[in-house]
């Protein structure tokens, strides 16, 4: 149910789509760290609902996956200026993730499946045109959530798909984070 | 036993979709039909395929399969409320009786009784439609719509979606008016539920959670105020939960008709079609299983904004004469519908703008993508109708016209998808026969039977628990996270009192923005009533409650119910459940017999049946019938409008109406774990009178503050104006007026008689209201406000009943459903 990979399939899917001359980037915009996180708080307060009481903390940040005929420049760019407010959020460019074995803090992407459109598809590609930056040829929008606490692996994948996320509309990945 | 074949012809490269068919059909036994509709979940019953079997065998030929689902949705339960328009034999104390159409003959019977010349369109339109204003220049659009089964598999979508719908419904509604007011209600289980669910199952907490932020993200990006709504938990929902979502808006009364002609083009504007939603009109006539899961969709509410400004702009240059909204069925009902207005249409599906490519020709008539519009321009408007869509980066295109052919015909290319007869598809629905039965509740129920509340809690005691109960605490965590203020005209807000955080019994809104004049100060309120707990006991009562207490809550901000709209949503079972049907039929008889005792007609409505979910034992559990009563009503002048919130110590406060020993179904009665007894029963004459009374005190401005006492009773009522107020409380128990002999304090202060108000009068003007209010069958002073910030109850004999801090009652009210959440 849950994909062990770090790169969801919604991803995974620009990834691996026919451009596969344009080059593809993951950027995750989170809340800067001494601010509060709403949602993060309310997905602590769900796992602990679901019986995981010994999740200390989650934190949230949203993730965008960009294929198009993009420079890592002109990434920057647009995190800076488009997918991040950089008064109250930092942003950074994904390289590959490897898993941190041993970790207590687990990083959790959920996107919405392939075949479930995105809403927010349409605006970063229209402001990336508006920006003047080359137009992506698509993007989705994810949640990343690092839960801080020991659990059992296979607990939390069952808990979130029940609390956290909705297997009908979302793919899921969870891996040990750094 | 013949298998109809689901058949798909090869096509060559670069050539047109291919035709799928349903060949062999016309030669399937019923039980073969039968197979077929339920592996398509086309949720047609054995006569409704016999009939489309019939029909096609006099075409001479099987259907295509857009056909056959253009028929499964056009006669969707969704689409054509076949229960509440077919035959009935109803039971009821060993007689039974034959109800022709359910609809007919209870709420659209009062309103055609009614024939109040202020309604302009009703249970015709997308929304009902009536009057507003002085200047008769403008029109009030209503509507009220669930979303229940696609929240119950996703929640946040299905909320956010059910908005969009009910926003859409308004943007149809005549030639489309100007959303002003959204409108939100959720029953759910208790958030604090943690017991087992099946597989699949949403927990209550996460649910409603998702479907408020559903609604939060899609409403607040539309600009339009959502303040007004309303929770209710019990355990009946824990598996269905309903969601209800509603919208009100102003149009020019010039716009309430339309009509699309022959020669028209049939456009559709708004988002693309995509693979989402398919099978929602017939999916909310089956049990949820988890086997319909291609029904839920996601919403996009920017798109939804950009038609909402194009479409606007071009109904002021009277660009298009017909427009309706792409809903359950997509363009399948919503074309059909325009064709069966205007005598027939011709469309071309090649010409819709995709999400996808390879979606196929019936998946693109199908499809229940949302934001879309269809509309009817004359051919002369299509430019200047392309220039406003496209300023708006709204996508719109010319999907056919409207021709008199008396029949829907839908191409792909070159490729016939599907040509099916109007009449047929109007007309040639069979009307299925149901049984109903209805049986009495025990007496010691419904009676007058003596209480027995000696559980040993003390009033202070329920008071707390009351205040602290799901279905009673404060709202506020929840309301803050829409979007009240936007448009500048919410007057009278959910959230009211000196630290704009008592609960409010309407708004009222100043729709000003959207009529261009800032001289009158018309405005309208709108409110609700919901109780399913009486339901349980008799829903002809609750039916008759409900619209009590909407209508109530009107009365306390000050609106003219005299000319008062109604909107009913019934939420209830499987109806082919004599039982279930027989309580649905008791409750639709109560909203007849409320709306003529009210003088009070319904405007629009919807049913939504067949919310039953399996539970892990395998049995189909249905939702508790749930009857949900929108009201809205003019506000003459909106600067006189009441809030809840005591204003000052010293003053008279009175209560309106009698209170009996009416515990059943109560809050008191769930706290202390009894069944209690005397279940309300409204006298909508005595109510009505009273109300008008109260009205015409307002009118003289010698009503300070008014709040209806719903569930919890006066306690709850008398505690939430003062902590709302912060001024404190008096009440003597031995002033109240009784119906009966009345000695427990419980029972007076916690029983929930209906068409009750607490007011508080100025105490310099008290001689003036009770003059002005000389017309209350009942109206009585029953304490006094207080500068010391306590509830203080002196009992019968004379001695303390309760006195509180009404601080510590807050806090009480004010921390469940901030703990729940947290």
């Amino acid at each position: 149910m849950i994909e062990s990979s770090a790169l969801d399939n919604g991803a995974a899917r620009l990834a691996a789509s026919p451009r596969a001359t344009a080059a593809f980037y993951r950027v995750e915009v989170s809340l800067k760290r001494d601010l509060p996180d709403p949602d993060g708080a309310r997905a602590l307060a769900l796992l602990h609902a679901a019986g995981l009481s010994a999740i200390k903390e989650v934190r949230s940040a949203k993730i965008y996956a960009v294929r198009g005929p993009l420079t890592l420049s002109h990434v920057h760019q647009a995190a800076k200026e488009l997918l991040c407010d950089a008064v109250t959020e930092d942003y950074k460019i994904l390289s590959s993730q490897t898993p941190a074995s041993g970790s207590r803090r687990v990083r959790v992407e959920v996107w919405l499946k392939p075949e479930v459109s995105d809403p927010v598809e349409d605006s970063v590609l229209l402001a990336f045109a508006c920006a003047g930056l080359p137009k992506p040829s698509s993007a989705r929008q994810g949640t990343v959530y690092y839960i801080e606490g020991r659990v059992a692996q296979a607990t939390l994948e069952k808990t979130l798909v029940r609390w956290i996320a909705n297997p009908l509309i979302h793919r899921i990945s969870a891996a040990p984070s750094a | 036993m013949k298998n109809a074949v689901l058949a798909t012809p090869k096509a060559a490269p670069g050539a047109e979709a291919p035709q799928r068919t349903a060949q062999g059909f016309l030669g399937l036994s019923a039980k073969g039909l039968a197979e077929l509709s339920r592996k398509n979940i086309w949720s047609l019953s054995e006569a409704e395929l016999l009939a489309a079997q019939s029909y096609f065998k006099k075409e001479g030929r099987d259907p295509t399969w857009a056909e056959m689902e253009t028929v499964a949705q056009y006669w969707s339960e969704h689409c054509r409320h076949k229960t509440f328009n077919s035959p009935i034999d109803y039971s009821e104390g060993g007689r039974t009786r034959r109800i022709k159409s359910l609809f007919s003959e209870t709420l659209a019977k009062a309103t055609k009784e009614l024939k109040k010349p202020w309604c302009l369109s009703t249970f015709k339109d997308n929304a009902g439609i009536v009057s507003f204003g002085k200047s008769g220049k403008w029109a009030l659009a209503l509507k009220a719509e669930t979303h229940n089964h696609p929240c119950a598999l996703e929640p946040y979508g299905g909320a956010a979606t059910g908005l969009g719908g009910v926003v859409r419904d308004i943007l149809a509604a005549g030639l489309g008016a100007k959303p002003v007011l959204a409108t939100d209600v959720f029953c759910f289980g208790r958030p604090d539920d943690r017991k087992p669910l099946p597989e699949g199952a949403v927990p209550p907490l996460r649910g409603l959670l998702s479907a408020i932020a559903g609604v939060g993200d899609y409403g607040n990006r539309l600009g339009i105020p959502l303040a007004a709504g309303g929770l209710y938990f019990e355990d009946g929902y824990r598996l269905t939960p309903l969601v209800f979502a509603g919208c009100a808006g102003i149009l020019p009364r010039w716009a309430v008709g339309k009509a699309a002609k022959p020669g028209d083009l049939i456009v559709a504007a708004g988002g693309r079609t995509g693979r989402d939603g398919i099978h929602g009109a017939t999916f909310s006539s089956v049990e949820l299983d988890g086997s319909a899961r291609a029904a839920v969709q996601i919403g996009h509410p920017i798109n939804e904004k950009k038609i909402l400004d194009a479409l606007l702009q071009a109904r002021d240059r009277k660009l298009y004469r017909f427009v309706t909204d792409c809903g359950a069925g997509g363009f399948a009902c919503a074309v059909t519908e325009l064709a069966v207005v205007a005598g027939g249409a011709r469309v071309d599906l090649s010409k819709a703008p995709l999400k996808a490519a390879d979606l196929e020709p019936w998946e693109i008539w199908l499809s229940e993508s949302q934001e879309r519009m269809v509309l009817a321009v004359p051919p002369a408007n299509l430019r200047a109708l392309e220039k406003i869509f496209a300023d708006a980066s709204c996508e719109i295109v010319v999907l056919g016209e409207v021709v008199r052919s008396g029949r829907i015909t839908v191409e792909h290319g070159g490729l016939r998808v599907a040509d099916l007869s109007l009449d047929f598809l109007e007309n040639g629905l069979p009307r299925a026969e149901r049984k109903a039965v209805w049986r009495a509740p025990a007496a010691a129920k419904t009676g007058k039977a003596a209480l027995n509340l000696g559980a040993g809690r003390r009033c202070a005691e329920i008071l707390s628990a009351a205040l602290a109960h799901p279905n009673v605490c404060s709202r506020e965590s929840v309301v803050r996270r829409y979007d009240y203020e936007v448009q500048a005209g919410t007057v009278i807000k959910p959230l009211q009192g000196v630290k704009h955080d008592g609960p409010g019994d309407a708004c009222v809104i100043w729709p000003r923005a959207a009529v261009g004049e800032t001289e009158g100060f018309a405005g309208f309120a709108l409110s609700h009533g919901l109780n399913p707990a009486y339901g349980k006991i008799d829903p002809y009562w609750m039916a008759l409650a409900c619209v009590d207490e909407a209508l109530r809550n009107l009365v306390c901000v000050g609106a003219d119910i005299s000319q008062a709209s109604l909107l009913d949503n019934f939420c209830w079972g499987s109806p082919d459940n004599p039982e279930v049907l027989g309580s649905l039929v008791r409750a639709a008889l109560g909203c007849y017999d409320a709306a003529m005792g009210f003088q009070t007609p319904f405007v629009s409505g919807k049913d939504s049946l067949f919310n039953e979910t399996k539970n892990a034992a395998g049995k189909s559990v249905p939702v508790p019938g749930t009857l949900l009563i929108t009201a809205a009503a003019p506000v003459r002048d909106v600067r006189k409008s009441v809030t809840m919130d005591i204003k000052a110590p010293g003053n008279p406060l009175y209560l309106l109406g009698p209170t009996a020993a009416d515990l059943a179904g109560s809050l008191c009665a769930e706290i202390l774990g009894i069944e209690g007894a005397g279940l309300p029963h409204v006298d909508p004459k005595a109510a009505l009178k009273g109300f008008r009374a109260v009205l015409a005190a307002m009118d003289k401005g010698v009503v300070l503050s008014a709040h209806d006492l719903s569930e919890g009773g006066l306690a709850v009522t008398a505690a939430e104006m003062a902590f709302s107020g912060e001024f404190g409380i008096r009440l003597e128990l031995d002033a109240i007026a009784c119906k009966g002999v009345i000695y427990s304090p419980e029972a007076l202060l916690f029983s929930e008689s209906p068409s009750r108000i607490l007011l508080e009068v100025p105490a310099d003007r008290e001689a003036e209201f009770v003059r002005v209010a000389k017309g209350a069958p009942v109206l009585r002073c029953v304490g006094r406000t207080i500068a010391n910030p306590i509830l203080k109850v002196k009992g019968l004999d004379g001695l303390s009943v309760m006195e509180e801090p009404i601080a510590a009652l807050k806090a009480r009210w004010q921390k469940t459903l901030t703990e729940a959440f947290a």
